[in-house]
Order: C-alpha cells, then structure tokens, then sequence
C-alpha cells in the first residue's frame, strides 16, 4: 500500500510517500510563493529514490485549503492530473483538519489559521476527531463565542504561536501517517476532475455584482 | 524521420485549452474551453475566476482532447505548455499539469512562449520562409517581429502603450458595445463610412506604435457630441477609428516587410481576425509581391494548437525544461 500526501495550501510545503504505514519519503519547507518550482521535483524525487513506478501509487490525500488560493491550486492541479492519468483514488483534506493529528487526549480540537485583522478560517473537530464544524470564516468575537460552547477539554491548534488565553495552545505540525491512519474520518474519494479547493471566500468581483 | 506528437496545454488567459499536433504541422485534436461567458458580466477578464475555472476544467480538456484523438499520452513525444506572458494564477494550472504529465508518464517538457505559439499558429496555415516579419495584434500585445530563421525573435517594434486590442475594446466600451467589443467594432466598421477625423497615431520612422490617443480622441469625440445633443452614428466612427488604426498598422508594417527584405508577412494574435486589416495586408503584399500569411480564424484567439507547432521546433533542438520550470507572467520574446 503506497500513499503520496501533499499540500501546498500555506507557506509550508510537505511531501510525503509512505509505504505500509512507514514514511518512506519526507520533504518540508518553506517555499515564499515558490511552491511551483518545488512541488512536482519533490513527488519526482519521492518515487525516484524510493524505486517506485508512478504507476503503482494507491492513493493520494492532498490538501484542499483553506489557505493561498495560488498555492492550493497547485496541489490540486498535480494531484488531479496524476490520478486521472492512473485512476488512483485521491482523497481530499481540509488544511485545517490536517493540523490536529500531532495532539492527542483533548475533548475538542479547534484547528485555526490566522489572516489579516483578527479574521481567521477555523474548524472543530471532537474527541473521535469526527468534525462538528465546518471549515468556515469569522472573526475574533465569534471565535470566543464558538469557544464557550465547547464542554471539555479544548486543544487550539493554529498556524502560528499565537496564545488563546485560557486555552491549551500548539503550532500546528503536520503528520501524514497520522492524517493517512484517520482519513476515513472524515473524508472519501472523490472523481478527480471535480476535484477543487475550497476557498470558502469568494471572489471580490464577484461580491460586488 | 519518426513521427513527432507533441500534447501541448495552454491557459494563460480565458482559455482552457489542449492540443495534439504532429510533426509541429498537422492538428489531430484541439479542444478549447473558452469562459468568455463567464467574465462578459464583468466586463473584462477577472484573473481569480479565470484560474477557478482552470483548475477546474484542465482534466477534463486533457481528457476530452486525448479521446477526440484516439491516443494516449503514451504516444506522445513531448508535453508542452504557454510558461508565459498571460494571468499568473491561470498559468500555473497548465504549468503544473503540463508537469506532472512530464513526470509521470516520463517524457520531455517544452515550455513555450505564448506570442512564439501565436506566430506559429501560421505553421499551422503553411510553411514558413525565412527571412520574415510577423505582425503580433492581440488584446495584450503589438508588435513587429523580425525572423531570421526558426525560432529567433527579433522585436523591432511595439506599442508604448495600449495594445491594438485593448484600444479596440475601449473604444467598443465608449459606444456601449458590451466586451468583448472588438469583433463588434469591426463589424461595425464594414457597415458604416470614414466620415469622424480622428488623428493618426504616431506616425513616425520607428517600428513603434501608440494607440492612447486615438481612444483618447474618440472618448472625447463621443463625449463633446453628447454635451452637444448630437446622436454619434456608431457604425460611422467604428469606420473611422477601423480606418486610422489599421492605416499606421499596415503602413509600419509594410515599411519593415521591405527594409527587411522578407519572403513572408505573418499576421498573429486575436486582432489578426479582423477583417479589414487581412484585407489591406493582401492588397499590400500583392502589390509588393510578398507571400501574406494569416491564421485561420479558430487559430487566431488563443488556442493549445498554435503551442504544439511552436514547441516541435524547441524539440528538434531539444530545448527542454525541468520538471522546477516556473511561470513568467511578463515574459518578453526576446
């Protein structure tokens, strides 16, 4: 069993090869809006160095964003061609739910991602790791809100150091055995061609018709 | 010699588009998703939604293109792709694509470029004779290129500001002509008479051109006409603005089809489907005894065949890229 999972959502970009539940190849780095020049080398080198023929890969998990719009693209755009081209199953992770399987024991995993002005994307997860909220878009006052509702022991894990006062706060790490083992989870296999980001915002243009 | 099939994948605008071509001659299948429909309500071509729209769309068009051939990427030669000039979030969806298709089924990656793909899309017409000028009008670019042999540009001239197109599309605006407005212009111009003055831009010895002026001119002329209650006769001023652009476009044109002394006058680029300026061009080089070259109408927006007969010419010379190749959304030709 060969699973390749990447994402390039956000400054982070990771490229993972694991073989029958050990990682065989392991790449991340921070790229400044260069993904495109390090992502397809990355997948190249995994299989390269491994001795394994692009044709025997048996599932893709590649992340969807929320995140750089540039950057999820290109994930997607990769991960898209290489499983029409094969018909590998590709399955399609949320960056937010990416981020809670390096934390363990809480009741709640609230996963966050920070943008400008106190706004920031988020997602809840429970003590299964089964979500209870959707990836969405607010601002700082409804992330307070959202957090009194929460009954038990409440892990924040977001994109930065930032601390969350009364909360037991971890940077994100990503952990591909992890997000492969727990997949299911959430998520299935999609049709590749109608594979696509998840923005959640919409296009300025758009908002103004 | 062995058959050469070259997939190529272009996206840097508002097109989706995939074609397989032979020998850098011969088209086997194209197919071009335009979103024209969608970016209309805006008015011109929104970058995010047309690299949504991309990203959606590009397997589908690989797909569709293969099938409509009856081949596989297995039979290709070569992958090649538009790296640039064009959007930067449209680019890098058939960037990516063109290179994963390279790594995966391990074949060699042509990046092209996109008025080079635009130049060839005469190859697609006929052969080329060497030395020639090409004539490059589209909405984003006007220029003069001089070709010595294949694939050497050499720009002897452009615009110092807005492309023909662009002006084109202006103007179609200031008549209220919905975008995209050019072709409208130019339908317009055959029914109407030369009857506003407008000036003539930049008529001088340089290769150079400059269309802010007229379209200046004719927001002016439409404005003052208004304050004045006149009713602008649309068809008129199409005439005459279709009139002055193409005059300084095929007088430039033809002065450097003669200093060079070329076999060959190529016309490329979206405006080359304009009527009246492939009609002028023909009675010039009749006159001048020069071969004109056109594309056929479907080559002449942007389109993945123009791209596949481009790169056969970067194959024989084996000027292949690396799988880390990166867009260049202002890349000059030369």
């Amino acid at each position: 069993m060969i699973c390749l999972f990447f994402d390039t959502s956000l400054d982070l970009l990771k490229v993972t090869l694991l073989k029958d539940n050990e990682v065989i190849y392991d790449k991340q780095m921070i790229t400044k809006n260069d993904h495109s020049s390090y992502l397809v080398p990355s997948i190249n080198e995994a299989f390269k160095k491994n001795n394994i023929d692009f044709k025997n890969l048996d599932k893709i998990i590649v992340g969807i964003g929320p995140g750089s719009f540039t950057g999820t693209r290109i994930s997607i755009t990769i991960a898209k061609t290489y499983a029409s081209s094969f018909n590998i199953p590709v399955i399609p992770i949320s960056s937010l739910e990416q981020m809670i399987y390096s934390v363990y024991d809480y009741d709640y995993y609230v996963s966050i991602i920070e943008e400008k002005n106190d706004n920031m994307y988020i997602a809840i997860f429970d003590k299964d790791r089964k979500r209870v909220l959707d990836d969405s878009y607010i601002n700082m006052e409804k992330l307070y809100s959202i957090l009194n509702d929460l009954n038990g022991k409440v892990a924040i894990i977001s994109n930065s150091n930032k601390r969350y006062d009364n909360y037991d706060c971890f940077e994100k790490k990503i952990n591909p055995l992890e997000i492969s083992n727990n997949i299911n989870i959430n998520n299935h296999e999609v049709n590749p061609h109608l594979l696509k980001p998840n923005y959640i915002k919409k296009i300025e243009a758009e908002a103004k018709l | 010699m062995k058959d050469v099939y070259i997939l190529a994948i272009e996206t840097s605008c508002d097109e989706t588009s995939v074609s397989i071509i032979k020998n850098g001659e011969e088209e086997i299948s194209t197919i071009v998703l335009s979103q024209i429909d969608i970016h209309k309500k805006f008015g011109g071509v929104v970058p995010e939604i047309a690299s949504r729209n991309h990203v959606e769309n590009i397997t589908i068009v690989i797909e569709e293109c293969l099938q409509k051939a009856q081949m596989k990427v297995e039979d290709m030669d070569a992958v090649a792709v538009t790296y640039g000039p064009g959007l930067a979030g449209a680019l890098i969806v058939g960037v990516e694509a063109a290179k994963t298709l390279a790594m995966i089924y391990d074949k060699p990656l042509i990046a092209v470029h996109h008025i080079a793909g635009h130049i060839y899309a005469n190859r697609l017409e006929k052969k080329l004779k060497f030395p020639l000028i090409c004539l490059v009008v589209s909405g984003g670019h006007t220029e003069i290129i001089y070709m010595k042999e294949n694939y050497s540009f050499e720009k002897i001239g452009g615009t110092l500001d807005d492309s023909v197109g662009e002006s084109y599309d202006k103007v179609a605006r200031v008549i209220g002509v919905p975008y995209p407005g050019g072709p409208v212009i130019d339908k317009y111009a055959h029914i109407g008479k030369h009857t506003y003055n407008l000036p003539v831009p930049l008529d001088d010895d340089s290769y150079n051109f400059s269309f802010s002026g007229i379209k200046s001119a004719v927001i002016n002329l439409v404005h003052n006409e208004k304050q004045r209650g006149n009713e602008i006769n649309v068809y008129d001023l199409a005439r005459s603005f279709e009139d002055v652009v193409v005059d300084i476009l095929t007088k430039k044109t033809m002065r450097a089809v003669n200093e060079y002394n070329v076999k060959q006058l190529l016309v490329a680029g979206g405006v080359s489907a304009n009527r009246w300026l492939r009609e002028k061009l023909k009675q010039l080089c009749d006159k001048e005894n020069v071969e004109l070259v056109v594309p056929e109408f479907k080559y002449c927006t942007d389109n993945a065949a123009m791209i596949g007969a481009a790169a056969y010419y970067m194959y024989l010379d084996k000027r292949f890229s690396s799988l880390d190749l990166k867009i260049k959304p202002t890349d000059k030709i030369n």
